[in-house]
């Protein structure tokens, strides 16, 4: 089992890097930093990531084609290749329809817009002669690097629904699984081996992460409590085949994002309960923590990516998982 | 700049604790932008070289720090040491 984390460059870029460097210190496989317009650039983050680290493998997780033109991803996570040699890997999905329509831009056959990206992409950083003739992109032969990209970039495509899960694994060198619970990931991993073998690969030819919501701390309530806003946010944002899956009524969601979307966060948090918790985090102490990554493990997870918002306090949480988890699966 | 004779007036039992204590004013602080970028850099360089923590020149950064982003916070956690001079030093 590798382990990722995840960062939002909410924060100042001194801190994402600290806790970086921190994260790489205790065994720590992956950095994926998220890229989302009204956050810090994902790429100046992972510049002074790979500035100041040396063994960790960084990428956007993920980054999308729709605000950012395949060409300038490749040009991107090639550069940053220069500055830490084969440690580069690129997280690309369809992205946040809503993020983008704040924008002015549609979400328009997604599934054909990331295959022909990670296409476009795989081209560039290969430096292929010839044009591509996409539906969605096209370049033309005069679209080259000039200059040479001396590794190879795995490209890693975030997947949630069945569609991209099966792309992923027809396409992909990794899928990046947006989800925490067992459940969610055994359904998963069925479109995922479906793609697989569409894809004439097997299922180890492909890192398989969990992207997961994670809080751990020492005390059970205090990962809890710290896990209730991010919980609240994912309750919101899922649609009802989810919901139902956990038995979370369908309303009791429309609640909290009617709550969300007037800013009433006390109104929201309150009304995230125990068990979307459990369905939508991987929350509590260590022990917990080993249990249920061991159940993830089982089901073909290669990764576990601890994302948002990993604890109470995000040293001290980064911390306790190197320290008493990672070990657990890497001795 | 904290003077070394400050740093080195600080009990070595207690230097570990105090730095750690530091970096999560750092982190947690909600003026964390007033740490100057000059300083941010170094504090990354030492933190990568694992030598934040316990150089001379480790501490007295993350004293420098904290006061940039969070005076009050570090009174508060040198008066808890009792080390009134480092104090005076640091937040004038």
């Amino acid at each position: 089992m590798r382990f990722g984390i995840e960062f939002v460059p909410m924060d100042l870029y001194w801190r994402t890097v600290f806790y970086t460097i921190q994260a790489e210190k205790l065994g720590y496989d992956h950095v994926w930093i998220t890229d989302h317009f009204n956050n810090r650039n994902v790429y100046v983050t992972l510049t002074l990531i790979a500035n100041y680290t040396e063994r960790i493998k960084l990428g956007p997780g993920v980054t999308n084609p729709y605000l950012v033109h395949p060409v300038m991803t490749a040009q991107a996570v090639a550069s940053l290749n220069e500055i830490a040699p084969g440690r580069v890997v690129c997280g690309i999905g369809a992205g946040d329809r809503t993020t983008l329509e704040m924008v002015g831009l549609e979400m328009k056959t997604p599934l054909r817009a990331v295959r022909e990206a990670v296409e476009i992409i795989r081209r560039m950083v290969a430096r292929e002669k010839g044009g591509y003739e996409g539906r969605v992109f096209r370049t033309t032969g005069g679209a080259r690097f000039n200059f040479k990209v001396q590794q190879s970039i795995p490209i890693y495509i975030g997947a949630q629904g069945p569609k991209m899960l099966r792309l992923a694994g027809a396409l992909g060198d990794g899928v990046l699984i947006n989800a925490s619970h067992p459940d969610d990931i055994a359904e998963a991993m069925k479109h995922v081996r479906e793609g697989v073998e569409r894809g004439g690969r097997s299922l180890s030819d492909i890192d398989v992460a969990a992207y997961t919501s994670l809080s751990v701390a020492e005390k059970e309530k205090k990962a809890r409590k710290a896990a209730i806003p991010v919980v609240a946010f994912i309750v919101a944002g899922s649609p009802p085949q989810i919901l139902e899956r956990h038995d979370i009524p369908v309303e009791a969601a429309e609640g909290i994002k009617k709550a969300l979307a007037e800013r009433r966060w006390a109104d929201a948090f309150g009304a995230v309960t125990d068990e979307m918790i459990e369905a939508f985090s991987i929350c509590g102490t260590p022990e917990t923590c080993i249990e249920k990554i061991e159940a993830l493990s089982r089901m073909g997870v290669t990764q576990f990516v601890a994302g948002s918002p990993i604890g109470p306090k995000v040293r001290s949480s980064i911390d306790l998982f190197g320290r008493e988890v990672i070990p657990h699966f890497k001795e | 700049m904290v003077s070394e004779e400050a740093i080195r007036e600080i009990p070595a039992e207690l230097r570990g604790e105090l730095a750690t204590r530091l970096v999560d004013l750092l982190l947690e602080a909600k003026e964390g932008v007033k740490l100057p970028s000059s300083k941010a850099k170094r504090l990354l360089q030492l933190w990568s070289l694992g030598e934040l923590l316990e150089s001379d020149e480790g501490l007295g950064l993350l004293l420098e720090g904290a006061a940039a982003v969070d005076p009050e916070g570090l009174k508060g956690i040198l008066d808890e040491y009792g080390l009134e001079r480092l104090k005076g030093e640091v937040l004038g």
